[in-house]
């Protein structure tokens, strides 16, 4: 006999897992590619001053 | 002495082959048909292919405690270790260059979840427990290694059949994504034409694996084993200074435990673990599950562009199914067939690899929750 109860939790805290996880790496990455366009952009300023 | 020479007789093999050895060796030789001859996954089908040809000859005590397979089976597989090491050779070929230049892209990978959890269910449904319908409904990552790594946690006795649904399913990924991925987009949806990605630095690639194993452990922990090796064999790669490392995973490394794990999977497929219903229900639950996950794929990208600036083409979610890098080949395939000047496939692989960390990451909550 299925623990239709349990089941049900495995599967809700996983879909939420994979997309919390996923959702925060796509955030932290796009962050971190912000600073690093921003600092491409700062050297040939500071190079040319 | 006759006794010793009757001994001796009983104990030849041929005298003690079974219909169900023979039933095995068909269909060792089916698999090995197809890699030979069609070339369907051939690194792992030749080697679980001949595994089960040469696990079902009698009295050869290959899988007896202390046999040559138990012990490739035993230490390699059960006890995890060929799977991350999989992965460390995965991590030094994979470059994350698009799901960088395209972050957003991540939700996508996890999108293409949704057929391990419709899989999980119907399994349920079809009398499996649920340790045994995680294994099955993680077919649908399409990730062999992740596939392997959790059914020789939750249900070993599954694990043959698991890896090969696994990995035929990856080889029939151009017969299955097409149709599905039709159905869900328009003509002029496929022939979208994406925005230049952007040049993603070195700096932003060797800082990834890091950040990546920061995210993923830190909230999910039993899916280290695979995202800590996948990372580092990333990193190998993208650091530039060990070359040698980066190398022997993605090359020597991979090769060697691929011919372990391939005859130790194959090793395990007996007659009576094989030759039963649940066999022909794990395969029709496997295929559901890729189609769910190309679904799933798909129309999150549709959903996503409802509010993005930037949209991307749909059919890129197809790609989520990880199968890497198949998938994202026949979606740049069918976004050329749409429209010519369309190419997809760098767009694609952000999907692609995402789904290798999605379903490493519902492995892990999986191993969390059930083991």
């Amino acid at each position: 006999m299925v623990d239709w109860l349990n089941a049900l939790t495995i599967a809700v805290t996983g879909i939420v897992s994979v997309f919390l996880v996923l959702g925060i790496l796509s955030i932290v990455v796009s962050l971190s590619g912000r600073y690093f366009i921003r600092k491409e952009k700062e050297q040939p300023e500071q190079s040319e001053g | 002495m006759l006794e010793q020479f009757l001994e001796a007789f009983q104990g030849i093999g041929i005298l003690n082959l079974s219909w169900g050895n023979m039933a095995m060796w068909v269909i060792a030789f089916a698999l090995l048909y197809l890699a030979i001859k069609k070339g369907v996954e051939p690194l792992l089908l030749v080697p679980i292919g001949f595994g089960i040809f040469a696990a079902n000859f009698p009295f050869t005590g290959l899988m007896d405690e202390g046999g040559l397979f138990y012990i490739f089976y035993h230490y390699g597989i059960e006890n995890e270790l060929i799977p991350p090491l999989i992965f460390l050779g995965l991590g030094a070929m994979t470059d994350f260059g698009p799901v960088i230049a395209n972050p957003k892209t991540f939700l996508l990978g996890a999108a293409a979840q949704l057929g391990v959890y419709v899989a999980f269910f119907m399994a349920l449904l079809l009398g499996f427990s649920i340790p045994e319908a995680a294994s099955i409904g993680i077919i649908g990552g399409a990730d062999g290694p992740t596939t392997i790594y959790l059914t020789a946690n939750l249900a070993p006795h599954l694990l043959g059949t698991t890896a090969v649904a696994a990995y035929s399913y990856m080889a029939l990924v151009p017969i299955i994504i097409p149709p599905i991925a039709r159905l869900l987009t328009t003509t002029k949806e496929r022939a979208m034409v994406m925005e230049q990605m952007r040049e993603v630095s070195k700096g932003e690639r060797i800082i990834f694996p890091i950040l990546a194993s920061i995210v993923i452990i830190l909230l999910v922990p039993k899916s280290a084993p695979l995202i800590t090796m996948f990372m580092l064999g990333n990193l190998f790669t993208e650091s530039g200074v060990v070359e040698r490392l980066a190398n022997v995973s993605r090359e020597a490394l991979i090769n060697i435990v691929t011919i372990i794990l391939g005859v130790g999977i194959g090793a395990t497929m007996s007659a009576e673990n094989f030759l039963n219903p649940k066999t022909i229900y794990i395969f029709i639950l496997g295929v559901i599950a890729f189609a769910f996950a190309v679904a799933g794929g798909v129309l999150l990208a549709k959903f996503m562009n409802l509010f993005i600036k930037n949209k991307v083409n749909p059919l890129i979610g197809a790609a989520g199914v990880s199968a890497v890098p198949m998938a994202a080949r026949v979606v740049q395939n069918m976004g050329r067939e749409a429209n010519r000047d369309n190419f997809l496939l760098m767009h694609a692989m952000g999907p692609n690899v995402a789904g290798v960390i999605g379903t490493a990451v519902a492995a892990g909550v999986f191993l969390s929750i059930i083991k």
